[in-house]
């Protein structure tokens, strides 16, 4: 963490400790040790300490800068940044940017960091940082490669952030976030295979609920309905021209006796309050077919399940062409063969019923040939 | 879709549903004089017209707005849920909190087992399913992938997944899209 000991500003130099513009507060610090400094605009690695600035500091946008401490206060400092003043030996300034630099540096020196160019996306490791007197506050987002797993390696770069911040200018770091927003597959590494956690596994794929459609239709109904009112309040406070459509309603009387067209009607209503009735609480169908289907992890369309069997068919001798089509549980298929249609559809069947071993359930077959 | 919304149809839909079995049978026993407390006659208003109250644009304002309002809200209701991929990696605390996008990791995963022989593609997110936090792959197969060794490489990948977001509640789908037609190499007919 931070350097306790870092002496105060001798009372002969008070007057160097400039205000940062945006906020930051000017900070002091020990010459000596592990420092960065930008000065003016340019930046400049004071190495003094272990681990300090590596090669991918300079190549990264310190290249030729000088490597020594600033001899004095420096003219248009630019902030914020932690100022370090070092009596007559001069002042040293560790600026945000610098922050920011070594722990992307030192996030990309992770091995399960995955560095993302810039060009088309968002370059990563991207890091922020806000220096306030001889504390930071760090944030990192980053991408790592697939499988490293995310709370391991976040906690790990949240480790190697705070550690090299804190070597390398002796800042105290107040706290470190770290962000993994992607997870790059593009250099996959292979498995160790010994995941340490199993998947469970979801549901099964369903269709949607035709109950939904009461909502959708009511949904709108309502809001027709408030358009109607809003236009009705607009016609009676005078905002609109017109007659009121409800005032048609009121005043008149309305009489009802059994009559011959109830019958039908009336079972006409009913059949449709019976189907709505089956619709509100008809399960949901299942959609997909399993695949090696113990386990429930795999699943497959009933469209799919064709295409499998259609290709299949397809190689099978003689053939020329195969249409498949399903339907839910079952599965029909059109041979077009100039062979025997009895070996053809016999080959067929085989050769379907091994394609469509591992699928659960099994669709119900039915094979139709059709001779060239 | 939440869950909430679908009671609240199921609700609504029971109501018309039972309402319209009341009135059609009510008006068929009513036809044939199976209603004996009913009377042959039923006669309602005249009403008188309220649309000239003071009141009258003041109720109709409000009763417009809220029906309005509630059903660009049930509306709304139903579109697809999304699932902030965004969430909390233990670990986190004073020091600094550390987050991930589950929807990466998964669409990583999906990648992963696109390398798998006979699986063309993969994409993955991760959505909310009937209650449960779902990382659901989609994968493109070849009409002639071994299903076998596509179902085994899809453990485990779901396994690698598992241990990589390392969420207790996640669970984890795939399903498989059989392309149109192969495009692994052929074999030539003809040598």
């Amino acid at each position: 963490m931070a350097d306790q000991n870092t002496p105060r500003p001798t009372d002969s130099i008070p007057a160097e400790r400039s205000e940062a513009p945006d906020g930051g507060v000017p900070v002091e610090r020990a010459l000596g040790s592990p420092l960065l400094v930008e000065s003016a605009g340019e930046k400049s690695v004071g190495s003094v300490g272990p681990g300090a600035a590596s090669d991918d500091c300079s190549s990264d946008g310190g290249a030729g800068n000088e490597l020594a401490p600033v001899d004095g206060p420096v003219p248009g400092v630019s902030g914020p940044s932690a100022i370090a003043f070092g009596g007559d030996r001069g002042r040293l300034e560790i600026a945000q940017r610098a922050v920011e630099r070594i722990v992307e540096i030192t996030a990309r020196r992770h091995p399960a960091v995955s560095r993302q160019s810039a060009v088309l996306r968002r370059g990563l490791p991207k890091a922020r940082a806000v220096v306030a007197g001889q504390r930071v506050r760090v944030s990192l987002e980053t991408a790592i490669t697939w499988p490293h797993p995310l709370a391991e390696t976040a906690a790990d770069l949240r480790e190697a952030i705070t550690s090299a911040v804190e070597d390398l200018t002796g800042l105290g770091v107040d706290r470190a976030d770290v962000t993994i927003t992607t997870v790059d597959a593009s250099q996959v590494e292979e498995s160790s295979g010994e995941a340490v956690a199993e998947a469970v596994a979801a549901k099964p794929p369903v269709a949607g609920t035709a109950v939904v459609w009461f909502g959708i239709v009511g949904a709108f109904a309502l809001i027709l309905a408030g358009c109607v009112a809003l236009r009705e309040m607009a016609v009676a406070s005078g905002l609109m021209d017109g007659t009121s459509w409800l005032s048609r309603g009121f005043g008149r009387t309305a009489e009802l006796e059994p009559a011959g067209w109830m019958v039908p009607a009336g079972i006409g209503a009913a059949a449709v309050g019976l189907l709505l009735l089956v619709m509100a609480f008809k399960r949901r169908r299942r959609t997909h077919h399993a695949v090696n289907g113990s386990d429930g992890l795999v699943w497959v369309r009933s469209t799919d399940v064709a295409r499998l069997a259609t290709d299949s068919a397809r190689h099978v001798d003689s053939v020329t062409d195969v249409a498949g089509r399903s339907k839910r549980k079952r599965l029909g298929l059109v041979v077009t063969t100039f062979g025997d249609p009895v070996r053809v559809s016999a080959d067929v069947t085989a050769v379907v019923e091994e394609r469509l071993r591992t699928i659960t359930p099994v669709p119900r077959t039915r094979i139709a040939v059709r001779e060239e | 879709m939440r869950r909430g919304v679908i009671a609240l149809d199921r609700l609504v839909g029971t109501l018309i549903a039972l309402s319209l079995l009341v009135v059609g049978g009510a008006a068929v026993a009513w036809q044939y004089g199976e209603l004996p407390a009913a009377p042959d006659r039923i006669t309602a208003g005249p009403v008188s017209d309220p649309t000239g109250a003071e009141w009258w644009p003041w109720a109709t304002g409000a009763a417009g707005v809220i029906a309005i309002c509630f059903g660009l809200w049930w509306l709304a209701r139903h579109l697809p849920r999304r699932v902030g991929g965004r969430f909390a990696l233990p670990g986190g605390d004073r020091s600094g909190k550390l987050v991930a996008d589950a929807h990466s990791a998964v669409d990583a995963a999906a990648k992963a087992l696109a390398r798998t022989p006979g699986v063309r593609d993969g994409s993955g997110q991760v959505v909310a399913d009937r209650g449960q936090l779902v990382a659901e792959l989609t994968c493109t197969v070849e009409p002639t992938a071994d299903l076998e060794a596509v179902h085994a490489a899809a453990a485990r990948t779901a396994a690698d997944l598992a241990t990589v977001v390392a969420l207790p509640k996640i669970h984890t789908r795939v399903r498989l899209r059989v392309a149109r037609s192969d495009r692994t190499t052929a074999v030539a007919r003809v040598i």
